[in-house]
This record gives structure tokens, sequence and C-alpha cells, in this order.
């Protein structure tokens, strides 16, 4: 019979005896006043023979009670999320649990540990929710499958199993499905998800390194993170360098998965061990540990830069991203083809054939062909010189040498006054980089780089000016001018105060003088003017009147004068600058005297034009590349990648071509940086995007450079050498607490192998090749995961349901649910007998009265 | 025989003998007494006396014996026989049965050895002790249940042998622990070739288990790793394998390696190995593809992990159907196949996609044709908006890989797919056939950009990339890579590749296997799990299984010493006497059934009966 309301159902054990509840009516018989007494006797009757059929109650549980193992996730990707929901469920279960019921509990992630026996009787749950250190269970793995093999073994045959499986199963090793399925007797799986306001909102995935870098260089580090949230949310990233905490870096985590730039440049050479860890608001449910990324740093790229100039820009470009250049004429290529090995990149600029021996060439092809990096780069000076044709140097090139448009031979001579100020300001230390005077020293190097652009014919004077106007050379042809100007602009000391307008009327006159059609003045000058703007508005009028176009150059980090020289500039049909950098001085006014001699030769400025760009031109936008009035005329070869082009007519000319020839790169750029592109060097993004050239263009390393890297094994340390060239080895690596190792070779350029166990850190070796040995230093993580528990989106509901239902259990269930007997298992039954039997004897007393008090 | 109550508190009840006898008194001095005359009053006063007296009558008795009898079932009676402790033991045998265990020792292997040894602790048990038999190789097993059928028993161990599995005793020891938790009088004996230590159980739970470590020889060489690198749709020949052998003694070792090519001889080299050294060995240019058995040739003590087994792929050229509006896509594509030999690539138009000649993989360059679908795999580029089989949201610029799942076939082994930048690219919805294999990301945030799965039965991927210009861009070598291991895993016919497992490490097995259950490998469940409990090679619904053994710590089968620790603390119950309770309650409830019955008869009998 069964109860309402859940109590159970009723049996007896012997139901055979339930047949002397037929003699029941006999009580009645001849008992007409005695039937209160009859129903009593009756009724007591009744009660005896179910205690004598046994009665019991049937209840859900079963009868050698229920044996639950509590098994909580404590891997990386859930946190404390798990034990917060085993404790809550557990603090539930826990009462309700029978005499015979027992409750165990093992903590998990990569290993298992059992935390508690099943024993019957009250548990405690702080000796079933695992706390304290839990580091030795490995919270960077999730096995699963081992917490269910471990955990089912320990409840004895004869009770009731059942596993409570608090995680998200996201598993890293090992399959909780396979185990299911192939254990036996089988364990049913209650599978507690927590919810997801529990699980960390956030984490790194993975940081993302190249293994072999060289120092200097802003290396492509990124951070893959992941949020939860369905919203974004602010946190820091904390990256640490060999242990070395750097500044966290503000993030804005959009839902889902992102990419994180950590753009870093490392100083020096050697191992390091990145690490990168999210840092959440202090009540979130804080995120997983760091994940780590190993990276070798090398020197820096080293360029060899072959010019006929003493500086050219491209070697100053490169100098700026802390690359080590070296700067050789094209004579010295010759005595340094030997040495190519040592170099990462060669950059030809702009030279002619004359000034490189062939076999310097032929060297140069070979070398690249084996993986080295060629970037050639220049104006017809170089694409146009016929004397490459057939060389080495044409077959490596992207593009093919076409001949070239030929420049007018006569260019209408211009005229150019150079206004410098001489004031007190320009002696001043203006920055940290700056000596006292060096401004005034750009300043004359600006000026005398003009004057080595201009041609002899050219007119050209110059005033320096204080409070007062003093001229360093009137305005003459080049020719006669340019010993005694040069002379003058180099003895120029700075002393006075500031007054340019005297001294800007005066060239204007002179100009107009000169009858040239191009007339042109540079107005250079870091202060204040001692007049009021509106002063100069007579002579704006003039200098636009007369066709007289004045660039006007402000030095310095203030802002005085900057409307009034703007003014100027937009009035005459000049330029303004304002510069802040005076070291770009020189490049500066000569890229406006390139301006003014091309359009004295009646040429056309184009704007470049992007193509497949890539990492090459990663983060820079073809709005804001400089125009180019010149460039080299040229064809991409087949199999060459055009990534800047530019329109001529119906051509289209690369400015950038690149391919792969054989095992190296190379990368044509037909401007002269110092001619037709000069605007290109004041451009901000010019340094940027050699280095990302070079970058692009050099080997992962030198021939020497390895890349050593170490995982922790479970009985020892696996040591992987990663090497840039082929055919090295055999490398013995020399351990000071270990002893020696031979690496062997796992694959052309990779050796491997395993010393005894290492601890976590930094660990000085020494690598020994072919007689020669190098010091070395192999990081040891502290942990070496499979970099997979980090990765999950969410938790795997699919597996888990598909794991209980295989099991016989079910996800989410509740706590009466799991402490049901199951189908076939015999169920827990009470006997009745403390309740039969007593309300017999007091039916029967209740007999006994009624029958004596009637009397 | 001892006498007991197993519910003494019933005796409670013995308070309703009291109200039976209250009655009795009550109903004496409630008595009528009906009298014809007054004068008879006189006899009344002396009467008080008489009734105050207790005289107990037939019916009195016959309630008190039916209280007695409800009150002494109720305190439930028994009759005890103890059984001396000395007669009764329980024995728990843990014999280890894992690949270490084959070890070749001075008067057999230790398995041998250690069988012996359980057979002798059988053979001690008297009759009436039960014995319970665990064996404990990757997974615990009971043998044999409890049972005083010693001879089964023996029979039992006679029949085991071990397997070639790793160990995993903490599981077989929980199991046994938990058995003497529920059976305290439980003896237990462990017989393995390991120290206590590695049970990975705590020190103090061993304090009740009798540790018998057997062996001691360190004399082994062995096949630690054996993997395969076989460039996708290249030459057999093209396939390299490294194989890493490692010296487990302490003393020089000098072996043959032979490296064997289905019946062809690939390789035979001669090492020399120092005490405790390892020698990775890369063998390349193999004579054809198939089966690749590599052995030691080496008289050692374990035989079980000089062999290891792999497969060396079918040469299986590139045949592709590109179905492409544009040009430039089939002839780079063209160019890829030109570039593998004896491929075969095909370009047709979406319109004349009906006239196409089957090919073993298809890959639609931004179309997803109408009606049924074709029977090949295929490879869907920048698929369109709106589609039914490759769901995209939006094309994006600027986007770069930024995550992929290492574990999953397609995209296996790869390295570097972070360096691959995109312009333009599509924004891809993981499908509900398939997942997320790779993931790019632009500045707002992250999308799966190759998806892969089954779909009615056809393996499918989806790449939201255009794949002309990374074909021929030298930026973009990743992607060519990428292309090709997706190519390679739609194309891999179903079951075509073996199934490498090692053994004792359970592996789904993917769809085509069925059930299997034979000697040394099992298949079961939904989806179909596989475990090899031997090495070698299975033929399982026509895919080849091939499973090894590659487990340090079981080659590592040096021991120091080896010895034995018997238990410190003796089973808690094992000085207990054994009981045999009999309940005598149910037989009292039967009297006071009678005795009611019997009271009822005696009432009516003695009642008076109104005359009419």
């Amino acid at each position: 019979v069964t109860l309402p309301f859940g109590v159970g159902a009723l049996g007896v054990a012997y139901p055979a005896a339930l047949a002397a509840l037929l003699g029941l009516p006999l009580f009645f018989v001849g008992a007409s006043r005695f039937r209160l007494a009859a129903a009593c006797r009756a009724l007591a009757a009744a009660l005896v023979v179910l205690a004598l059929a046994g009665l019991s109650l049937e209840r859900a549980h079963p009868e050698a009670g229920t044996c639950v193992v509590a098994a909580i996730d404590v891997s990386a990707s859930v946190g404390s999320a798990a034990r917060e929901t085993a404790h809550a469920f557990l603090a539930r279960l826990v009462p309700a649990l029978g005499a015979r019921d027992a409750i165990g509990a093992v903590a998990f992630a990569g290993r298992t540990r059992v935390l508690a026996r099943p024993v019957a009787g009250r548990a405690r749950l702080d000796a079933l929710v695992p706390g304290g250190d839990l580091d030795d269970l490995e919270p960077d793995e999730t096995d699963l499958a081992a917490a269910l093999a471990r955990a089912a073994a320990l409840c004895p045959d004869d009770q009731q199993a059942a596993l409570l499986l608090f995680t998200d199963g996201n598993e890293t090793v090992g399959s909780l499905l396979a185990e299911a399925a192939l254990a036996e007797p089988r364990v049913p799986i209650y599978p507690v998800v927590p919810p997801p306001a529990r699980l960390p909102m956030g984490t790194v995935r993975r940081l993302i390194a190249p293994p072999l870098a060289p120092a200097h260089a802003a290396l492509p580090l990124e951070a893959v993170v992941e949020s939860r949230a369905v919203a974004p949310f602010g946190a820091a990233l904390a990256v640490s360098v060999n242990g070395e905490a750097l500044l966290p870096v503000p993030v804005e985590l959009p839902p889902g998965v992102s990419a994180v730039r950590l753009p870093y440049r490392f100083e020096n050479a050697g191992s390091y061990l990145l690490e990168a860890k999210l840092l959440l608001a202090p009540d979130a449910p804080p995120a997983p540990g760091a994940v780590a990324a190993g990276i070798t740093v090398t020197q820096p790229l080293r360029v060899l830069v072959v010019s006929e100039r003493a500086q050219p820009v491209v070697a100053l470009a490169l100098v700026r991203r802390g690359m080590d250049v070296e700067v050789t004429a094209p004579a010295g290529l010759a005595a340094r083809v030997g040495h190519l090995a040592e170099y990462h990149l060669v950059v030809l600029e702009d030279v002619a054939r004359a000034g490189i021996p062939e076999r310097a060439l032929d060297a140069l092809a070979r070398w690249v062909a084996g993986g080295g990096a060629l970037i050639a780069t220049g104006g017809a000076h170089l694409f146009g010189d016929g004397g490459f044709a057939g060389t080495a140097l044409e077959r490596v090139l992207p593009v093919e040498l076409q001949s070239q448009r030929p420049e007018p031979k006569e260019r209408e001579p211009i005229a150019l006054y150079l206004l410098i100020d001489r004031s007190n300001s320009m002696g001043y230390a203006s920055g940290p980089d700056l000596q006292y005077g060096a401004k005034m020293e750009y300043a004359k190097r600006a000026a005398l780089a003009v004057v080595d652009q201009l041609g002899p014919r050219d007119l050209v004077g110059a005033i320096a000016f204080d409070s007062e106007p003093y001229e360093l050379g009137p305005l003459l042809p080049l020719a006669e001018g340019r010993a005694a100007l040069t002379a003058k602009i180099r003895q120029l000391r700075y002393g006075g105060g500031t007054d340019f307008k005297e001294a800007l009327d005066r060239a204007r006159r002179s100009l107009v003088a000169a009858g040239r059609r191009v007339r042109h003045v540079v107005l250079l000058t870091d202060g204040d003017t001692n007049r009021s703007a509106p002063d100069h508005d007579h002579l704006i009028a003039d200098l636009a009147r007369d066709d007289v176009t004045v660039t006007t150059i402000r030095i310095g980090h203030d802002t005085v004068n900057l409307d009034l020289l703007n003014k100027i500039s937009r009035a005459t049909g000049g330029a303004f600058h304002h510069v802040e950098d005076v070291q770009a001085l020189p490049q500066l006014m000569i890229s406006d005297t390139q301006h003014l001699m091309d359009a004295a030769a009646n040429h056309r400025e184009a704007p470049p034009r992007l193509a497949a760009g890539g990492a090459i031109l990663a983060g820079i936008a073809e709005d804001e590349l400089p125009r180019v009035s010149r460039w080299a005329i040229t064809r991409p070869k087949p199999g060459a990648e055009v990534r800047l082009w530019v329109e001529a007519g119906e051509r289209q000319d690369p400015l950038l071509a690149t391919w792969q020839y054989e095992l190296g790169r190379t990368a044509a750029l037909p401007i002269d940086f110092q001619g037709g592109g000069a605007a290109w060097p004041t451009w901000r993004g010019f340094a940027k995007l050699w280095s990302q050239l070079a970058m692009w263009a050099a080997p992962r390393g030198l021939a020497a450079d390895r890349h050593l890297e170490a995982r922790r094994l479970r009985e020892g340390t696996l040591v992987r050498l990663e090497t840039v060239a082929d055919g090295a080895g055999p490398f013995v690596l020399r351990v000071p607490e270990v002893g020696e190792v031979v690496l062997r070779p796992t694959g052309r350029r990779a050796f491997v192998g395993v010393v005894p166990p290492l601890e976590a850190g930094v660990h000085p070796a020494v690598l020994a090749a072919g007689g020669h040995e190098e010091p070395v230093e192999i990081i040891v993580p502290a942990r070496s995961a499979s970099g997979r528990e980090l990765r999950a989106a969410a938790p795997n509901l699919v597996l888990l349901e598909r794991v209980a239902k295989l099991s016989g259990g079910r996800l989410d269930a509740g706590a009466g649910e799991i402490l049901a007997a199951r189908p076939g298992v015999g169920r827990e039954r009470v006997p009745l007998e403390g309740w039969v039997v007593p309300l017999a004897l007091t039916l029967i007393l209740g007999d006994i009265a009624a029958r004596r008090l009637a009397r | 025989v001892t006498p007991g109550l197993a519910n003494p508190a019933g005796a409670l009840a013995l308070g309703a003998v009291g109200v039976l006898v209250v009655l009795h008194l009550y109903g004496r001095r409630r008595r009528t007494v009906p009298v014809g005359t007054l004068f008879l009053w006189q006899r009344v006063p002396a009467e008080p006396l008489d009734r105050r007296r207790f005289r107990p009558d037939l019916l009195f008795v016959l309630q008190l014996g039916l209280l007695l009898a409800l009150i002494a079932g109720f305190v439930r009676p028994y009759l005890e026989a103890a059984t001396p402790a000395a007669e009764r033991v329980r024995l728990l045998v843990v014999l280890d049965v894992s690949a270490s265990m084959q070890a070749r020792e001075e008067g057999g292997t230790r398995f041998e050895l250690a069988r012996r040894r359980a057979r002798a602790l059988v053979a001690q048990l008297l009759t009436g002790d039960e014995v319970m038999l665990v064996t404990a190789a990757e997974r615990a097993h009971v043998l044999l249940a409890w049972t005083a059928d010693h001879a089964r028993a023996q029979d039992r161990l006679e029949a085991l042998e071990p397997l070639d599995t790793p160990t995993d005793l903490a599981a077989a020891l929980e199991l046994a622990l938990g058995e003497r938790r529920a059976r305290p009088e439980t003896q237990v004996a462990v017989l393995t070739d390991l120290p206590p230590e590695a049970s990975g159980v705590a020190h103090e739970e061993l304090a009740y288990v009798d540790w018998v470590q057997i062996g001691r020889s360190d004399d082994n060489v062995a096949i630690t790793g054996l993997s395969v690198e076989a460039p996708p749709f290249h030459p057999a020949g093209d396939a390299t394998a490294t194989v890493l052998v490692r010296n487990y003694a302490h003393v020089e070792r000098r072996v043959v390696l032979e490296a064997r090519v289905g019946t062809e001889t690939w390789a035979r080299r001669e090492l020399v190995l120092a005490p405790r050294g390892a020698e990775p060995v890369l063998l390349t240019d193999p004579p054809a593809d198939g089966e690749l058995t590599v052995t030691l040739a080496v008289d050692d003590a374990l035989a079980v992990d000089n062999r290891a087994l792999a497969e060396l792929p079918a040469s299986r050229p590139l045949d592709l159907l590109v179905v492409s509006a544009s040009r430039e896509l089939g002839a780079a594509v063209g160019k890829l196949g030109a570039s593998v030999a004896a491929s075969r690539v095909r370009t047709v138009r979406p319109e004349r996609l009906a006239e196409a000649e089957p090919a073993r993989a298809v890959i639609y360059d931004r179309v997803v044709p109408p009606g049924p679908p074709r029977a090949e795999p295929a490879l869907y580029l920048e698929p369109p908006a709106g589609n039914p089989v490759c769901p995209g949201l939006r094309p994006v610029d600027d986007a770069a890989v930024i995550d992929w799942d290492v574990d999953h076939p397609a995209v296996a082994g790869l390295d570097g797919l972070e360096a691959l930048t995109l312009e333009h690219a599509v924004q891809l919805v993981t499908p509900s056939w398939g997942s997320a294999v790779v993931l790019g990301a632009t500045a707002r945030g992250a999308f799966p950009l190759l998806v892969a799965g089954e779909r009615d039965g056809r393996r499918l991927a989806c790449l939201g990339a255009d794949l002309a210009g990374p074909l021929v861009s030298s930026d973009d070598v990743p992607f060519l890579v990428l292309l090709l291991s997706t190519l390679r895993w739609l194309e891999e016919p179903p079951g075509g590749a073996a199934l490498l497992v090692e053994t004792g490490v359970p592996a789904l097995a993917g769809s085509g296997v069925a059930e299997f259950h034979g000697p040394g490998l099992q298949v079961a469940g939904d989806p179909p799990v596989l475990l090899a409990e031997r090495t070698g090679l299975y033929r399982v619904g026509g895919r080849v299984v091939l499973a090894n053994l590659f487990d340090d710590r079981e080659s590592d089968i040096g021991r120091s010493g080896g010895g034995e620790w018997p238990a410190t603390a003796r089973p808690a119950a094992a000085s207990a006497a054994g009981t045999a309770r009999r309940e005598l309650g149910w037989w009292l409830y039967l009297a006071a059934a009678a005795l009611l019955a019997l009271e009822w008869s005696a009432w009516q009998a003695r009642r008076p009966r109104r005359v009419a």
C-alpha cells in the first residue's frame, strides 16, 4: 500500500498471516450489548495479526544505504566556484542522509586527492570541501576520468554508490565518457555545474609570442583573453618577465574572446619567461592563474646599409628603432660579403652598379637564397642603372629593372632665401636629449643641407636675425656664393631678441628684384617676436602679391607665434611646420627644398596606394602615406607581391614589392627618400614602416641563434632546442645540477633530451656543439600545462549530460533523487511493530474496560 | 547461546499490566448488588472489606497472559550463538597485473612469483574463511567477490595472466580499503612490484595492509615513443618516423633497432645506450607505406616494450574539385595542385557543378549550391550570408588568428597559426554540426574562422576567408599549411587511418567502430569507447587499431630491493566473535493472538445470558 506525501509504502513479511483477519467478524457474534468492546477486540486482533505478518514501511532509501562521493573540481578554469557550489549543495544533502548512508569526497584537477573516505554518520562539511593549498593537484589540467576512477573505488560493494561531480565539465586530459563507459560496476554520476556568476568572469587563454626575437624590436606579443560576462567590463592584465612584474595594463574586455596587444621591447639578449594574468575586481571571483610563454631574445637586428651617402635617412630610421646599423660605401660591401652571416639584413640604398664588384653581388644573392634578407631602395640611380642588368641582384629582386624616363636636363633655377633665427633662445636646451646650443647646431646643419640640395644656377641668400637682421649672404647663384655662404652659416652664433619682420621684407625685395619665377623663403624661428601679429599684415599681403612663397618652421614645444607663422605660410602658399624634435629639422628642410625643385621641374606629386599590406604595413593607413613626386619605374616579377603602388597614367608602378627568394626574402622600394620621396623621412610612420619591413624580411635569427625551452615531465625535464640553421649539432647540454645530456635530433632543426627533474626557475647551463661552447639559460616553468585548461568558453554541458545519461545519473539532480533507491536495489524497511503493538495493547485494555464498566 | 532483548525499551509497556489490575479493582468496587428488601442492607457494610481484596479469576489470568505475550514480543527477545574469532578470516588479495609484472626475475616473472604467494595465502585459509580477489592494472577489477570456495579462488588465480597496461594501484587499494571499512575484520594483502610509496594512498591507510613487493631487476631497454610525420599529399617516401629508445638499466646497453614497413625492412641501427640514457632515432626515406613495426633486438627482462607499432599513411595525391566563379582561386589552387605530384585539381563554375566528375573533396568558393549536397566532403570558403550550411554573420576587416583547437585533427600539429592576418574575413557562427577549430579576432572581438564537423555522414569545413590571396603570398605560408591540413582531414576516408592507442588508456573509437570484446581489446558504449589491454594490431569492423605501451613507469622496472611490509595495525574486528541471532518475537505474537481469541471465548462463556 503506497502512502501519500512520499512517506513510503506499507508491506508485510508474511502475507499468509493476513488470512487470520478473516476471523475478525467472530468477535461481533453474540456481543450486541458490547459492540464497543467487540470493536476494540477486533481492532486489537487485527493489529496483532499485522505484527505477526511483519508489517513494515518501505521507504525510498536503499536498504544498505547510499554511498555518496563528492568529486570537487579545483582546476584553474573553475577556481573556487565548484567548492562553493559543493559547500551549498552538501549543506542540504548531509542532513538528508540516513543512518546507513555514507559520504566521502575527493578533490581533483590534473591529479586527484581523497579528502574524506565515505563513512556513515553525520559528516563535517569542512572535511568534505577542499581548502588550503591545492597546487599539488595540478590546477592547470582537468582529468575528470581519473577523478571518476578514484572516486568510484571508494564505495563498498554492497552500498548503492553515487558520484556527485561538481565541475564545469571541461576536461583537458583523459576521457570522462570513456571512463564512464568502461567502469564496472557503473556508478551513476550526478554532475552539478557551478552557476555562471561563481565562475571566473575572465581569463587569459594564451600568450602569443615568437620563440625567437631580436632585442630592441617591438615584439608582436598578444594575450588572448576571454570574458564570460555579457557586457564589457574593465580589468587589468598583469604581465611579468622572468618573475619581475611590469605595470598592469588596463583592458576593457568585450564579451567572448579577444586579443590584447602587449607591445614590449626586450633591451637585452637572453631567455625570458613571460607570464600574464588577469586581475579582476576584488569582489569578483578571482581569475585563474597565469599563462606563460618562453622567448629567446637574440641580439638586436644587425643591418648593413650600403649607401653612397654618409648619413642615409633609412639608416637613421632603423637606428631610431633600436637596430644595430652599420653603414658602408658600395666599395665596402666587397669586404663584408664573407661575413654576411653576421647580419640579419642588407639594405642597398640608392647605390649605382659601378661601385659594387660583381663577386659581391653574387655572394649577396647566394646569402639571400640561403635565408638572408635584402632590401633595395632608391631612385633611378639604382633601379635605372643598366649595369645591374643580368646581375645576381636583378635576379633576387622582386621587380624587373626598367629603363627610366630621362630627367629634364635643365631645370628652371629657383630663388631661395633662408631666414634663420639666432636669438638667445636658440641656445637653450629644450629637452633632456639636447645639450645647450644643440638647437642652433641643428638649424645650421639644416641650412647647409638645403644648400647641398640646390644646383649651381639656383639663387640662394641667407639672413640671420635676432632683434635685427644680419645678412649672411646676398641672393647670388650658388656657384658664386656657396663658399662664403656656407662659411657664414657655420660661424653663426646665438644672442639677442627675436624680430623677423625686417628680415622677411628684405628677402622679399631681393627675390622680387632677382626676377625668377620660383621665389621662396624658408623662415626658421623658435620664439616670440618683439612685434604684434597685426604689424605683419601688410608684409604678408606684399609677399602674396609678389608670388613669394614662405615656408615657416617653428621649433619648440610652446605655441607662441604659431598662428602668425601659419597665417604667413597659408597666405603665401608655403608650408607651415611645428617641429618639436629638432633632430628632424635637416630632413624637413631638405624635403621642403625638394618640393620646391619639383615645382620648378613641373613634377606632379602622386599619392601612394596600399595593396596587400600584411605585417609590413600593419597599423599604417593609406591616407597617411606621404606623396611621392618621383620614383623609379619597375615591373613586379611574377610571384612578387606589390604592397604599395602609385598610379602613373595607365601604369601602376610598384613602390614596395616583396617576394620570397628561395629561403630568403627581398624587397624593392624604388623611391629615393632623399629625392622624390623626400617627404617620407619626416613622416611619423617612416621608422615604423622600415622597422616592420626589416622585421618581415629578416630571418628568425642568425645561424648561431638557438631557442631552448624546458618542460616538466612526471619523471624528468624535457629540454628542446630549436636552431635557426640546418646541419647544426650534435649538441651536448651541461647542467651543473644534473650533469651532461646529449640532445638528439628529432627534426631538421629540433633537438631534444630528457634530463633529471629540474626545479622551476632559471638554470644556467652550457651548450656545446662542434668544439664551441656557449652559456645558456634553461627556464623551467613552474607548471607545464597542456594549455587547454583555460580555453573553454563555457561549461561543457553536453559532455556532462551525456555522461550522466550513460551512467544512470542526471544533471543537476536534487538530494532526494540521489539518495533514493534505484530500480533493482533493495529498499530500506522500517518495522512498524513499534506502533502496532502499543496500539494493540491500548485497544485490549479499552476492550476490557468497556466490558467491565458495562457490567 | 546467549539470550537478549533487541528492544528493551519495550518493557515500558508493562505499565499496561497495572492498568489491567486497576480495571479489575474498579470493576469490583462499582459492582451492582440488587436487593429485594432494605433488611438486607444490613449485610452490605461487611462487603467493602471483601471488595478491596483482589481475587484474580480465570479471565484476569487470560488477560494478563495476553498482555504479557504482546509485551514479551515487543521487547524482541532473541537467542544468540557466538562463533569463535579464530574460526573465521576474511582475506582480500590485491594482485598487480600490470605490464611491469611481466619482468623476468630469478624463479619466474614477477607475476608468477606474486601469484605463487597469493595461492599460498589462499591455501592457508580454513573452511568457512572468505576470500576476495582484486586485480590492479590501469583500473581495479574484482576478479572474485567474497566467497568461501577456496578451490574456485585458486582456479581464478591460476587462469590469470598479466596485462600490457600501466598500473594504477590507488583504485584497487581504495576498493580494498572500502571493503575493510565495511567489514572491519578484513585482512588486505597487496602483491606488486611497486613500493608502498608509489601506491597513491596515504601512509596511515596502508597500516592495515600486508604489502609484498616483488622484483629487483632493472634490466630493461624500451621503445618509449614512436611518432610518424607525413606531410599531407606528399609521397610516402617523404614521411619520417622518430623512435625514442631508453635504457632503464644502470649499465650501458647495446641494442639493435629494426624498423619494418609491412614485410620490408626500413632501417636497422645499432645503438649504444648510456646507463639510464635515451636516444631518439630519426628514420627517413621509408620504402613503402603501411604498418610500421619497430623492434629492439635485446635480451632484457621485459619484452612487452621492445616493440612499437605505427602507420605510415598511404600516399594520396590531391583530388580536388574547385567550384568558383573566380579564375583567381582556380588558378591559385591549380598551382598548388601542380606542386604536389600526381594531383588532380579541376575548377568548375557553380552553374556547371552538376556536370563535374566526383572528386575526393570539393572547395566551394563563395557559393553554397542549392539542392541536395554532393557526396564528397566539402570546404566552403567565404560562404555567403544566409546559407543553410555555414551560417555567417558579417564580413570584417583586419582580422588575425588568435587561437585554435590543437586537438582537432584538421589542425593537428600546426604551429605558427597566430602569425596569420587577414585583411578581409567572414565572421562565421558555429553550426550545430561542427565546432570552432580556428578563432579569428578583430578589434571588436573574436569569431570562428574555421569550423569543422560531420553532417549527414560527410565531413564539412567552413573557412571565413578568401584563399586566393593567401595561396600566393609569402606572408601566409601557414595559411597554405592550414588549407592542406584541412583538406587532408576532409579527404581522409572514414576508418582509413589507423587508430593509435596506448594500452590501458580509454579512447573514443570514432564512428564506424562496432562493439567488440576480444582478447586484449574491448569496444563498448555509445559513442564507442575503446580500451586495449594488450599491445598489438587489431582489426575492429574494418578499422585498424594499433596499441602500444609507452609508459615510463612501467618500463622503468628497477626496484630498490623489494621487501615485505606486514600490516602494523590488525583489523579492528578480527578478534570479535561472529554471531548467529534467532529472534523469538514472532512466536510470542502468535501466542498473544491465540490468547486474544481464548480470553474472548472465555468471557463469552461466563457472561450471564439474558433470558428471553
